[in-house]
């Protein structure tokens, strides 16, 4: 053996794996292996990425195989077997990679379509992936029985292959469902999370419709105090719609006025302090001022940081309306209880001024009776008969005139209660007037001279009247028309007419009333400023205008200060009495 | 004699006191006003003014006042017989300077002693 051959073998055994080093007895087994009848041939397989055999290299072959392909050893040496032959017998591979996996041997007869013949194959595992083959040409009359038994080879291969195969896919399903069980799992904890936020957002949603449709105004602001909820009471309250509002500033929409009011409720809820109750002026887009009772609260995120402001509020613009109302009410009732605590008032003072001047009124005649009778009882024996009786009758004629006082503030104590009633009999009106004059006359001395004026020729008609009533009005302002004018001594009383009434008026000459008395002339217990001087009650036209009332006749005052005063009384005609 | 001027509007009031004092043996004066009141006491130069308050033309007050700016009046005593028996009336009365203040109706006799006072 030449020194190349030893080189080949010893690379021979290297590949076979079965030696380290080469020696001369190994040269021999090469010679052997080189030189047999059997086409040999050591193989390495190539695999595709699915890990199927698709081709393999040629890492030996021995001089029969070499023939066969009618090549050098070299030539083939280090060749894919593709590149070799026109088909690449699938089948061959199969086995080939079969015996590689297991490492068990196998022989087969096999036909090889390369070069039309049958074979017998062995092939074993070297190494690993070496594979070694040994072919053997089978003679053309076993051919049938080969043909059978390569198709049954080829069935078990197709099954072999088939399992192979599906152990792979098994291995793959495997992976997949485990795959799937875990995506499932994680779809369940999915729906679950989805259904948890479905649940959530339905609550959401319904408290968001809740506040929506709420009939109280609520609106809210966030932490730079741009609005930022608008419900529709709001929108219905205001008239501003949630998008004129949204994102503007909440100030631009409160009255200069109340302004501050409206910063201090924001600072104090972006301070996480609650307003409730805070009564605040706004106004609606017409510019109509409303007012609100608000309840303001801090709003938070879910980490508990202040994001705005959420206030409900509740239009109280009627209700401050009517409180308005009702205040004024009470205003309008203080003012006419005050008014009429200060009429009170001063008919107290005049009760008082009454009572003092009423006591002065009695102190005058009681005197004169003091006066009278002391003196009878003191100089009763210094006094002659004529005086004592003098005396006697003055005594008598005071007991009157304190009987007259008494009666007028009876009379007056009666009108004022309403207990006077009004009984209007058909009276002959000169008779009447004239019989009154004739007893002022006399009660006041004669001092003044009483005319009686007719120019209409009422004289002899009736009226209808309240005697007593009547009496009292005629004999006071007849009385009066004397005590007032102490200057001038005419009086006069003149009957005239109208369609519905008769008139009677008395006028004097004297002192006259000040304008600015005419109005509480008949108020009682007033008395001029100019009359200090003339004696009186204060209660003789508060009787007169009295009685006219009860009456139902009428009486106006016209006078000139200082130059005289005219009373008229105006009684209605018997036939206009029924109206 | 002791002089007695009174001064009342009432003439019941007047006749009755112009009666007593006369009685009593006084030289009485009457006046129906203040003012004639002021003459009587001017031209008389009575021992002592008895006046009402209420009357007509010039009241008890305004007399007083008017005796005051003449020599001859002002030292004459004067007493208020009065029905305005309030008391402020009376301590308007008094502190004009009047001597009394007595207020109607008043007893005789202390009507009398009231008198007889100023006499000594």
């Amino acid at each position: 053996m030449n020194s190349s051959s030893n080189k080949k073998f010893k690379k021979f055994l290297k590949l076979l794996g079965v030696l380290e080093t080469g020696s001369s007895h190994n040269l021999h087994y090469y010679s052997f292996f080189d030189s047999m009848s059997n086409s040999l041939e050591i193989i390495e397989l190539i695999y595709d990425d699915h890990g199927r055999a698709v081709d393999y290299y040629i890492r030996d072959v021995n001089q029969a195989f070499a023939k066969v392909f009618n090549k050098s050893k070299e030539a083939l040496i280090g060749q894919k077997i593709s590149s070799l032959v026109e088909v690449l017998e699938d089948q061959y591979l199969a086995l080939y990679a079969a015996v590689n996996v297991t490492g068990a041997s196998t022989s087969f007869k096999r036909y090889g379509a390369q070069f039309d013949e049958y074979y017998f194959v062995t092939v074993w595992k070297i190494a690993e992936n070496r594979i070694g083959v040994s072919f053997t040409i089978v003679p053309k009359s076993n051919t049938t029985e080969v043909a059978l038994e390569n198709k049954l080879e080829a069935e078990k291969l197709k099954v072999y292959t088939t399992i192979n195969d599906l152990n792979r896919a098994n291995v793959q399903l495997a992976l997949q469902n485990k795959e799937k069980d875990k995506r499932a799992d994680e779809l369940i904890l999915a729906n679950k999370e989805k259904d948890k936020l479905a649940k959530e957002f339905a609550i959401v949603k319904e408290l968001k419709q809740f506040i929506e449709t709420s009939n109280t105004p609520v609106f809210g602001i966030n932490a730079l105090g741009f609005v930022n909820e608008w419900n529709q009471a709001s929108e219905k309250i205001t008239g501003y719609k949630k998008e004129e509002v949204f994102g503007k500033d909440w100030i631009t929409l409160i009255p200069l006025k109340c302004e501050k009011n409206a910063v201090q409720i924001i600072q104090f809820a972006l301070n996480g302090k609650q307003t409730s109750s805070f009564e605040f002026l706004t106004r609606s887009k017409e510019n109509k001022e409303i007012i609100l009772l608000v309840n303001s609260s801090t709003r938070r995120d879910s980490k508990g940081n202040i994001t705005g402001m959420l206030a409900v509020g509740q239009d109280i613009t009627e209700l401050v309306g009517y409180r308005n109302t009702l205040e004024l009410k009470v205003e309008e009732r203080t003012l006419k209880l005050n008014q009429a605590l200060e009429k009170q008032k001063e008919l107290n003072a005049l009760k008082t001024s009454f009572v003092s001047t009423a006591s002065h009124e009695f102190r005058t005649p009681l005197s004169a009776i003091n006066f009278a009778a002391g003196s009878l009882k003191k100089y009763w024996n210094k006094m002659e008969s004529p005086i004592i009786e003098k005396k006697l009758h003055k005594i008598e004629d005071q007991v009157l005139h304190m009987t007259r006082l008494l009666d007028d503030i009876l009379l007056v104590g009666q009108t004022t209660a309403g207990k006077l009633k009004n009984n209007p009999i058909p009276m002959h009106l000169g008779e009447f007037i004239e019989e009154i004059i004739e007893e002022v006359y006399l009660s006041h001395n004669k001092s003044h001279q009483i005319t009686l004026i007719d120019t209409e020729g009422l004289k002899n008609s009736f009226i209808s009247i309240d005697e007593k009533l009547g009496r009292n009005v005629f004999t006071n302002l007849i009385s009066n028309a004397i005590k007032y004018s102490p200057n001038c001594e005419k009086i006069s009383v003149e009957f005239s007419s109208e369609k519905n009434d008769t008139i009677i008026t008395v006028t004097d000459f004297g002192i006259g009333i000040s304008p600015s008395e005419l109005e509480t002339i008949f108020t009682p217990f007033s008395r001029g400023q100019n009359v200090a001087l003339i004696q009186g009650t204060g209660l003789g036209l508060t009787i007169v205008k009295e009685a006219i009332e009860i009456m139902k006749a009428s009486i106006t005052v016209k006078s000139s200060f200082k130059n005289g005063t005219s009373f008229i009384v105006k009684i209605r005609k018997e036939n206009a009495e029924n109206v | 004699m002791f002089k007695i001027l009174v001064v009342e509007d009432t003439l019941v009031i007047r006749e009755e006191l112009t009666d007593i004092l006369s009685l009593e043996g006084y030289q009485v004066f009457e006046a129906d006003n203040g003012n004639i009141g002021f003459d009587v006491a001017l031209k008389e130069a009575p021992n002592l003014i008895i006046s009402d308050i209420l009357m007509p033309e010039l009241d008890g007050f305004g007399m007083y006042k008017k005796l005051q700016t003449h020599n001859k009046t002002r030292i004459i005593p004067l007493i208020f017989l009065s029905a305005k028996a309030e008391t402020e009336d009376i301590t308007t009365g008094l502190n004009l300077g009047a001597k009394n203040y007595l207020t109607k109706p008043i007893n005789i006799n202390i009507l009398l002693n009231t008198i007889k006072t100023e006499e000594y």
